[in-house]
């Protein structure tokens, strides 16, 4: 089942275009990634789909129906730019934007409970969110957004400024509530992320879509072969090689794409002689080598 | 409807336990006190007994004084009291009386002298006070008021009259002012209790609606900071939201206002007050207050959604804050002339009418029926247009950060889509 389709949307701020002509469609119960660079038009497709904003051209469509008040309960949405009531406890927090969302005011302190124990936010529970520390804040505001249960969770960059050992537990409960049939929507810069725990993703740069569609699929059919290689020697010496599409100099060893079809072999051969190589590993092409690849042909 | 009930709870309860709205219930009413009282008290204070010297070289001043300052020793709480020492003295005499005396006041021993010489009774005299005291005048007030009395008398009898007929002659004759707009035969009270209660409701009237949209403004900026919006506006529309925030923060400033007036009525109950404020003038002003609250609390939303600092508000706010003071200029002219033309005029802008109304619901001649639903209607209407622009504005101005918008973009605000 499609949870959330987007058609040819755009959404213009002024002359500036955000998001131009923007389609994608979201099959239910997965893990949809939104990935692109800063400024690339995430945000406000995300803002789009919450109708926060209405887009200037095109429609979206959630649960297979256009945006309306009473949809509003089923979507849980955590901002980039989130903030919390200072003054107000964990508890009152939580509490205010689970009745928000509908939530009978009994169930809903049963579930913070229960939230909170299993983000070890317990004893926190009656201190003003002030007096969290900013981790602890995000963690609050992470579950503000999943506790009344919505169907659709929207997150923008949900992982941002997280330490391992909390991305660890947030991707743990993203793949709980997939399992429990909910649709998660992200959005992200970091594309090592997306590419671990995505089905789907939609690529999008300065607005425009890149690519869309199941991670296993676009790996396949965009992802050539792409080599790590590190050598002692000329950097330049790289430069006229045949059958090398693109190279990204990470300064310690660099990352080498193909031509889809050429033989790493006939690379190695032609670089022997030139620069001395002491690590020559072939891999499939990552997120960020696709993205490169092809949002890198605009420019 | 639901949304708007949760965001305007929160906003209440949130604020009602701030120290500023704890803070805000005492310490207005005490200040207000204060201003009244304070000047009353300094009545009762400074010094308690004063010792005078009194030299009178005329010598037909003396006595009456002397009666004259055992009555007024004589009735209670008065202050001072004096000790008065009498000291004869020729019109040679004079200057070096003055000396003595004048060093003995500078030792405390005196707190002062008074001394009457040439002909007094004539017109030709000298009075004079010479203290090392000069800012306490209630004694030469006091004196002045002895000296003359005496003197007064003492000219009637220079020219052959009884006092007891002057006196008579003196007689005033007392006016007694009636309001026929009120009850039949209820006689006016005084002008002060029609000026004190206009004064009360205008003034509790602003305070209730400029105090708490001002607030409602700096919160929704604090809100906008630290971007709390986003998130609520996941949950709930942006007009969801000004609402919710206008109709929390218009309980706080009505609970403020009910507890305020609530003791103002009962202290008026015991001065015997009560008659300057109808029963219905409380309901009037009740839905004067939600209205213009309303009115402002949305116009100063749509400020606070667009700006992004209190400073870029300030600025924003100037022109609103000059429209809400106007009435203030005004309480005078309205309450002397409830039905002048500037009264009536004024009473029909939608930003001036709850403030005007209110006036001159409590002066007299009240407004008629007509003007009072006339007023409410036009200003309902205007609440629901301001509300709907204002929430034009701030739909699109609560996501919007960076530079402010210029007034113009406001307008085009209110266009898109």
């Amino acid at each position: 089942m499609e949870v959330l389709r987007l058609d040819h949307v755009t959404k213009r701020f002024g002359k500036h275009v955000a998001v131009n002509d923007v389609s994608a469609a979201v099959p239910g119960g997965c893990i949809y990634g939104v990935i692109g660079p800063n400024g690339a038009g995430k945000t406000t497709t995300l803002r789009m789909i919450l109708n926060i904003f209405a887009p200037d051209e095109g429609t979206i469509r959630i649960f297979g129906e256009p945006h309306s008040e009473a949809l509003k309960d089923r979507i849980g949405y955590l901002p980039e730019e989130r903030g919390l009531y200072k003054k107000m406890k964990v508890v009152e927090v939580l509490l205010f934007f689970a009745r928000l969302k509908g939530m009978s005011r009994p169930r809903a302190l049963v579930e913070i409970a229960r939230w909170l124990d299993r983000f070890d936010l317990g004893k926190w529970a009656k201190a003003r969110t002030e007096a969290l520390s900013k981790g602890m804040q995000q963690k609050v505001q992470f579950l503000a957004t999943i506790l009344p249960g919505p169907d659709l969770i929207v997150l923008d960059e949900p992982f941002s400024g997280l330490d391992p050992v909390n991305t660890n537990l947030m991707k743990d409960v993203l793949l709980e509530l997939k399992r429990e049939g909910k649709t998660i929507l992200f959005s992200t810069h970091g594309m090592e992320v997306a590419e671990k725990v995505c089905d789907a993703v939609l690529m999008i740069s300065r607005g425009k879509k890149v690519l869309d569609g199941p991670l296993e699929e676009l790996l396949r059919s965009h992802g050539g072969d792409s080599i790590v290689l590190e050598y002692d020697g000329d950097g330049a010496a790289l430069r006229g090689i045949e059958g090398i599409d693109r190279v990204n100099d990470y300064g310690k060893y660099v990352d080498v794409t193909l031509v889809p079809g050429f033989d790493p072999q006939r690379l190695l051969g032609a670089l022997v002689g030139r620069v001395e190589v002491r690590r020559f590993e072939t891999r499939r092409s990552s997120l960020t080598d696709i993205f490169l690849r092809l949002a890198g042909k605009d420019e | 409807m639901r949304r708007i009930w949760l965001v305007a709870l929160r906003e209440y309860i949130e604020n009602v336990k701030t120290k500023t709205f704890l803070i805000g219930i005492f310490l207005t009413p005490l200040m207000m006190a204060a201003a009244i009282a304070i000047p009353k008290l300094a009545e009762r204070t400074g010094p308690k007994e004063v010792t005078l010297a009194f030299v009178d070289a005329t010598g037909i001043v003396r006595e009456g004084v002397r009666k004259r300052v055992g009555e007024h020793n004589g009735r209670i709480a008065v202050r001072p009291r004096y000790k008065l020492e009498e000291v004869s003295a020729t019109e040679d005499e004079i200057e070096s009386v003055k000396q003595t005396l004048a060093s003995r006041t500078r030792e405390k021993e005196l707190f002062g002298f008074f001394v009457l010489s040439g002909d007094v009774v004539g017109g030709k005299g000298r009075f004079e006070y010479h203290t090392s005291n000069p800012a306490e005048d209630r004694v030469p007030r006091q004196f002045r008021g002895f000296v003359e009395d005496t003197v007064k008398l003492a000219r009637m009898e220079r020219e052959g009259l009884d006092p007891t007929v002057v006196e008579e002659i003196q007689r005033p004759v007392p006016l007694e002012e009636f309001d026929v707009t009120k009850k039949a035969g209820e006689q006016q009270g005084s002008r002060e209790g029609t000026f004190v209660t206009a004064f009360v409701f205008t003034i509790l009237l602003f305070m209730g609606i400029f105090g708490y949209a001002q607030w409602l403004l700096t919160t929704l900026i604090e809100e906008k900071s630290n971007r709390i919006v986003e998130v609520v506006l996941s949950s709930v529309s942006p007009f969801q939201l000004m609402t919710g925030k206008i109709l929390g923060m218009g309980l706080v400033s009505l609970t403020l206002l009910s507890l305020w007036s609530g003791a103002g009525y009962l202290g008026a109950a015991t001065q015997d007050w009560t008659r300057f404020v109808p029963i219905q003038n409380l309901a009037f002003f009740l839905v004067y207050f939600v209205l213009g609250f309303f009115l402002y609390a949305s116009l100063f939303s749509a400020i606070g959604a667009a700006c992004n600092t209190l400073k870029e508000a300030q600025n924003m706010q100037g022109p609103l804050t000059i429209v809400l003071i106007v009435p203030m200029f005004l309480l005078v002219p309205i309450t002397k002339d409830p039905e002048g033309t500037i009264a009536v005029v004024m009473s029909w802008f939608p930003f001036f009418t709850p403030f005007v109304m209110m006036n001159r619901l409590a002066a007299s001649p009240s407004p008629e029926g007509w003007e009072i639903a006339g007023t409410i209607a036009w200003l309902a209407i205007s609440v629901v247009i301001v509300m709907w622009a204002a929430g034009r504005v701030f739909r699109v101005g609560i996501l919007m950060y960076g530079k402010p918008p210029r007034p113009g973009e406001l307008f085009r605000w209110m266009r898109t889509k």
